[in-house]
């Protein structure tokens, strides 16, 4: 027979797991709804600024633009911006962004690691690579801030020379079931990039650029990256909640089922202690009325 | 007089959509008026005021870096961030400005004192334009 106080402690500390693992399900339900209204602004802004980009560089010919973001230069440092959530419980989030980081890593042989989000630091240190930068915080709230400060340094190692290519991997947010990991090249822009932009402006000639078209052209890619910053932390918040929600979910429903079993253990316990009591009383009235 | 369609865009927020008689932006060579049927153009905009003229009544609102496509009847403008003078948190700007000011003096480098330029001008531009709707 089982023991009833510890069958019940038992169920307690389901119930009380199940409360938390409830309330995480609530909370990242309604931080992923803010996340998603948040992309919903950034790509209607990202969606025209391609189109203009695209409408400048269709315009110049091969080469007479000048500048050092599109620029392909082979054989230098590919820097690799890896992000994942600083907490845990989120299912396969982690580790999906994470395996795909490493085979992409793989790949190069010079590579700078930059691994934005804490679980994503422990699994790099696990598997003996050390990141060259760790940080920490901007995926509980990601802003315009955070990504202005990352678009920022981005900009500036690529300006620096310290590497010529810049990869972000991070988890696109497909909808609330499916989030897939994807690896994107930020920098150096090339004009294919662009090949699925639709076009929006009909009149090509006679655009009067001021002050001159390199000039907004030179301005315009900074903010191009920050818009895709912004996009990418938002679509990583997204996705972070929607396998958190997931994943609670689960734990709830698991919590539920277990509860219901512990319940009839007990049940069935104390039926059979008081089954027991009722006959040791028949017997004791049997025993003592044949006496 | 006749209008036209504006719309200011930012990351995080649609800041305006409508019809407008006139804007007024900074660009890097000075103000720049817009009216209806003006030349197609893509300007880069400078941090600082933009103004709106709508129903005859004028509105000024802080903007940003950023960059403006001017069509035929339609003119839409790219930005990092836009508020209206209400929107404007004036102790936070000060604050900004201090600091960035405090840092101007202390600049390591080249990159760090640019930087804070840039700061400085966000908070002057913000402090000035809350000032104005007072």
């Amino acid at each position: 027979m089982e023991n009833i106080s510890e069958l019940k402690q038992h169920l307690n500390a389901i119930e009380q797991t199940r409360q938390i693992s409830n309330a995480m399900y609530l909370l990242s339900t309604s931080r992923m709804k803010q996340s998603m209204q948040n992309i919903d602004y950034n790509l209607a802004y990202m969606r025209k600024l391609r189109a203009t980009i695209k409408d400048i560089i269709s315009k110049t010919k091969h080469n007479s633009l000048t500048d050092p973001f599109m620029e392909l230069t082979e054989g230098g440092k590919a820097l690799f911006f890896v992000i994942t959530s600083d907490k845990g419980l989120c299912g396969g989030y982690n580790s999906a962004v994470f395996n795909l980081a490493i085979s992409k890593i793989r790949e190069y042989e010079k590579t700078v690691v930059y691994s934005y989000g804490y679980k994503g630091t422990e699994m790099f240190l696990n598997h003996g690579i050390t990141p060259d930068d760790s940080m920490y915080g901007a995926s509980q709230k990601p802003s315009l801030y955070s990504a202005r400060a990352l678009g920022e340094r981005i900009v500036e190692l690529y300006d620096d020379c310290e590497v010529s290519e810049v990869y972000i991997v991070y988890t696109e947010y497909v909808n609330s079931a499916v989030q897939r990991p994807v690896c994107k090249r930020v920098l150096p822009l090339l004009r294919r990039d662009f090949d699925d932009v639709e076009y929006e402006n009909k009149y090509l000639a006679d655009v009067l650029y001021e002050p001159d078209l390199q000039t907004v052209f030179d301005r315009m890619v900074p903010q191009y990256i920050i818009g895709m910053m912004y996009d990418i932390l938002m679509q990583s918040a997204a996705s972070e909640n929607a396998a958190r929600m997931t994943a609670m979910q689960n734990a709830t429903k698991n919590a539920d089922e277990m509860i219901a079993r512990l319940s009839a253990q007990i049940n069935a316990a104390r039926q059979l202690i008081i089954t027991n009591e009722i006959t040791e009383i028949a017997a004791a009235t049997d025993i003592k009325g044949a006496v | 007089m006749s209008e036209f369609l504006l719309e200011i865009i930012a990351p995080e927020k649609h800041f305006f959509k409508g019809m407008v008689e006139q804007i007024t932006c900074q660009t890097e060579e000075g103000e720049l008026g817009i009216l209806k049927g003006h030349q197609t153009m893509v300007a880069s905009l400078e941090i600082g005021e933009i103004k709106i003229k709508t129903n005859g009544e004028w509105k000024s609102a802080f903007i940003s870096e950023g960059f403006m496509e001017v069509r035929n009847d339609e003119v839409i403008i790219f930005s990092q961030c836009c508020e209206w003078p209400e929107e404007i948190d004036g102790v936070r700007a000060e604050e900004s400005r201090r600091r960035a000011l405090d840092k101007i003096e202390h600049a390591q480098n080249i990159k760090e004192h640019r930087h804070n330029e840039i700061s400085l001008a966000r908070a002057m531009a913000r402090l000035k334009i809350k000032k104005q709707s007072r």
